[in-house]
């Protein structure tokens, strides 16, 4: 007789899920760190329950070898430290020198130089799009799009600086020569080309359900924490905080021009995207009238510059909205022809330190989103 | 999200802030200055932190966001710690510094107030050799890490450093404080004589004292070579033959 079998209800057993956590090593060479920048995550599974960044890789010691060149000697170091935004570094450099040697650079000066940052604002906004779009997943789409607007620009500042990197163009009380002929021309034509290339890129990104489903509520940051953190810039206005130095502290000539600041209320991945399409198409408001009203003629170097400046005891935190946030340069004078002191202020250090603020219980794949919507330079990182 | 329109834009009155301190702080002893933008306050740096905690915390002055946080050496007069405030509510900043003399120079850290100075005092510290007492995690920065140099002080040499890989690094460390650190010469001289007599007193965990002599006398003979070379290029260069 076959042996019976019998059917018994499956016991189910009660076992705690032993897990560890682990170590997982991101960088240095890693093409979502954007640069050289190394972070540690602790993981639990998939959640991310500690981090700890490295930098540094790119430490050049600009601040030490500003001090041991002159005023205008160091002008250099500021296009290769945010890259991205070389004009942008180089005016707080130039306006914190003739500040302190009390230059007053000519009118028709400020508006190139306005001009070109806020083209370089673009440029940089463009960057992230492109790069950002990368992270989250349109491989190589939004890239080759932005790629092609920032082209553009570069070509522009090519036909103005004769480089499409390291423009080392502005000057202490002006700018190194006369724009090319067509400036004004080119620059409306680009302004236009610029829109519509915003627009398709808003097209392609802004609505996609991938974009959304992986950046809303990723990377909260809340106002209070970011202001904490010294967070400014795009950041902290995708915070809701809407604080921008162009407006805050007037420098330039910018209480000429309307423009709005755009402010996010979530403060998430999301809305630091968003904040920066808006100011891209803010950058081209303010163009546009400055192209308008920008005098056709007049010097664009100050009179009667010294050969050797050597501006009297004293110190200046210049500080202005680069792309990224405040960037600022802390200058102290001793007299003499070189500055005692030169510290440079990088918006990315600050905003990079709440990295870890944002990441800690996120999922791991939403960590290298998180790192990019910080849009870090990390030759400003670490300078 | 929503876009704002600009608000009219305040304009700072400095000679304000400096009421507002006395004001808010009337024991406090302080120093105002204007520098070319911001009022700079200089306060003893046993102060420091209260100043800060009151400048974030009381309502008058608010001052929430630590923008920008170094130092400047100043030589044989110390180094001086230097904080820019910013109020987001009533639009207006501060500059507040503090003189640290003496062989170790040291702070209150103010990471419990501003996160954000987290990052920015232990710059300071590896830069210029300013401790900061309480920090969460004094570690090096932007340098590598066991690397115990300040090179942002005035004493340490532009570029008289480089020397080949593996010596300069050694040489740098702990034996040879910021203040006592010798010329490029005397220490081509040290470490001629170091080689010559097996030194004792470097306590380099488990190497035999033989071979730590030889690794020394290697060492220092690699340097002597280096500036050497280096001397004979800058000859060289200079057409001296």
């Amino acid at each position: 007789m076959a042996e019976q079998v019998v059917m018994t209800e499956p016991v189910a057993v009660e076992r705690e899920f032993q897990t560890v956590d682990m170590n997982i090593n991101m960088g240095p060479q890693h093409p979502s760190t954007h640069g050289v920048f190394r972070m540690v995550l602790t993981v639990d599974g998939e959640v991310v329950k500690d981090v700890i960044p490295y930098i540094g890789y790119l430490h050049r010691g600009a601040e030490k070898l500003s001090e041991a060149l002159d005023y205008r000697g160091s002008l250099g170091f500021q296009d290769r430290t945010d890259y991205l935004a070389a004009f942008c570094n180089e005016w707080v450099h130039v306006n914190a020198t003739e500040r302190l040697a009390g230059i007053e650079a000519p009118e028709r000066a400020e508006y190139v130089r306005l001009i070109l940052s806020e083209f370089n604002r673009v440029l940089s906004h463009l960057m992230f799009a492109g790069a950002f779009g990368t992270d989250v997943g349109f491989f190589g789409t939004a890239f080759t799009w932005a790629f092609k607007e920032r082209e553009l620009i570069q070509d522009f500042f090519e036909a103005v600086t004769g480089d499409r990197m390291m423009y080392n163009y502005f000057r202490v009380g002006g700018l190194a020569w006369e724009p090319h002929e067509t400036f004004v021309e080119d620059g409306h034509w680009l302004v236009e080309r610029l829109r519509a290339g915003v627009a398709d890129l808003d097209a392609l990104m802004t609505r996609n359900e991938i974009m959304i489903a992986r950046c809303r509520d990723v990377g909260v940051l809340s106002a209070e924490d970011a202001v904490n953190h010294g967070v400014t810039g795009p950041m902290l206005r995708a915070s809701g905080v809407a604080f921008d130095l162009r407006v805050d502290e007037p420098y330039s000539i910018y209480d000429r021009f309307e423009w709005d600041i755009p402010v996010g209320d979530r403060g998430d991945v999301y809305d630091r995207f968003l904040v920066r399409m808006e100011e891209m198409r803010q950058s081209l408001r303010i163009v546009e009238q400055a192209l308008d009203q920008m005098p056709g003629g007049g010097p664009i170097v100050a009179e009667g510059l010294p050969a050797r400046l050597r501006p009297a005891p004293a110190e200046i935190y210049q500080r202005q909205e680069g792309p990224r946030g405040e960037y600022g340069i802390y200058m102290v004078s001793d007299g003499s022809d070189k500055p005692w002191r030169m510290k440079v202020r990088s918006p990315c250090f600050h905003n990079l330190s709440a990295l870890k603020q944002m990441t800690i219980g996120s999922y791991i794949a939403d960590a290298v989103i998180i790192l990019g919507s910080v849009d870090i330079v990390l030759g400003e990182v670490d300078r | 999200m929503t876009t704002q329109t600009d608000a009219a834009p305040s304009t700072p009155e400095s000679g304000g802030v400096a009421d507002l301190y006395r004001e808010v702080l009337p024991m406090l002893d302080f120093a105002a200055e204007e520098t070319k933008i911001d009022l700079a306050l200089s306060v003893a740096p046993d102060d420091l932190h209260g100043v800060i905690a009151a400048s974030r915390d009381d309502a008058r002055l608010s001052m929430d966001l630590l923008r920008n946080l170094t130092a400047v050496d100043w030589q044989d007069e110390g180094i001086e710690v230097v904080y820019h405030l910013y109020s987001l509510r009533h639009r207006h900043g501060v500059c507040i510094k503090t003189r640290l003399t003496g062989e170790a120079p040291s702070i209150a850290t103010i990471t419990d107030l501003h996160m954000g100075a987290e990052w920015a005092e232990r710059e300071v510290r590896e830069m210029f050799g300013v401790e900061f007492e309480g920090h969460p995690d004094p570690r090096n920065l932007l340098l590598d890490e066991d690397l115990d140099i300040h090179p942002l002080l005035k004493s340490h040499p532009l570029a008289e450093i480089e020397l080949p890989q593996g010596v300069d690094v050694e040489y740098f460390t702990k034996e040879h404080p910021p203040d006592k650190r010798p010329s490029a010469q005397e220490a081509a001289k040290e470490a001629a004589a170091a080689a010559q007599a097996p030194a004792e007193k470097k306590a380099a965990s488990d190497l035999t004292p033989e071979e730590l002599a030889a690794k020394r006398a290697a060492q220092s003979e690699r340097v002597k070579r280096a500036r050497e070379l280096a001397a004979a290029r800058r000859r060289e260069l200079r057409g001296e033959g």
